[in-house]
């Protein structure tokens, strides 16, 4: 790449000099964009409105409702219509980039 | 939406582009923001005893269920991390003896509004040191 752009390092880093793992930002690479987020109440489609599979996050909640998984075990999938959630009350983040 | 804000395109992209996936960055669509990780951005470790259970537990200090990542060695020293450590691992590290984060009860592996807990489960005869790694993200999805 070009030697222009904007980089953006952590506090306490020189951001000329600093690894890239110390950037808050940086031009050079990509960032996730959002597309959507939101809480689907009833298990069930989401529409996405993208025409590929997006990268998604999902997290589902236990059966105490304040309560969400970390362990993995969200069976949430996606394909190039929609996302799929199989618990009520599964949060979801759908970014522009493609994943497939 | 009004009409400022910070546009990055990737290379050989017009900056007049309306496509989303055209941007490196654009202000106009929201990006994850990691709020805490790992201290000192290296693994933390867990004690676990044989036969037994360890909690750990990280206050957020954020006001919403945050997106959360975790990621576990199940097996120490196998080098073999886990996202979120699933309670079904590879064969061979249950076979060489390994924890399994505990999600048998809704209390044990969580984040909510206010903490992110683990619990590991160890069954094997000897003392674990589970190394793990978590994300907390500024967004809640909602």
């Amino acid at each position: 790449m070009a030697d222009f752009g904007i980089k953006i390092s952590q506090e306490g880093f020189d951001v000329k000099t600093c690894d890239d793992k110390d950037l808050v930002m940086s031009s050079e690479f990509n960032l996730l964009k959002t597309k959507t987020t939101g809480v689907q109440v009833t298990a069930g489609t989401v529409a996405h409105g993208l025409s590929y599979v997006p990268i998604f996050f999902t997290n589902r909640p236990f059966a105490t409702a304040t309560h969400y998984s970390l362990v993995g075990d969200d069976l949430s999938y996606c394909d190039a219509t929609n996302l799929t959630t199989v618990t009520n009350n599964t949060r979801y983040y759908l970014f522009y980039q493609q994943s497939i | 939406m009004a009409d400022y804000g910070l546009k990055i395109t990737a290379a050989g992209k017009d900056i007049t582009s309306t496509e989303p996936t055209d941007y490196i960055f654009n202000s106009a669509y929201g990006s994850v923001k990691v709020v805490t990780e790992s201290v000192n951005k290296t693994y933390e470790t867990l004690t676990v005893n044989a036969s037994s259970s360890a909690t750990a537990t990280i206050t957020h200090g954020l006001s919403f269920v945050p997106l959360a990542m975790l990621f576990t060695e199940l097996r120490p020293g196998s080098g073999k991390w886990y996202g979120g450590g699933l309670p079904w691992p590879d064969p061979t590290d249950i076979a060489a003896g390994c924890v399994t984060p505990d999600a048998t009860l809704d209390s044990l592996t969580y984040v909510d509004s206010t903490n992110l807990k683990i619990t590991y489960v160890n069954g094997t005869g000897s003392q674990k040191i589970v190394k793990y790694y978590y994300f907390i993200f500024a967004d809640n999805g909602s």
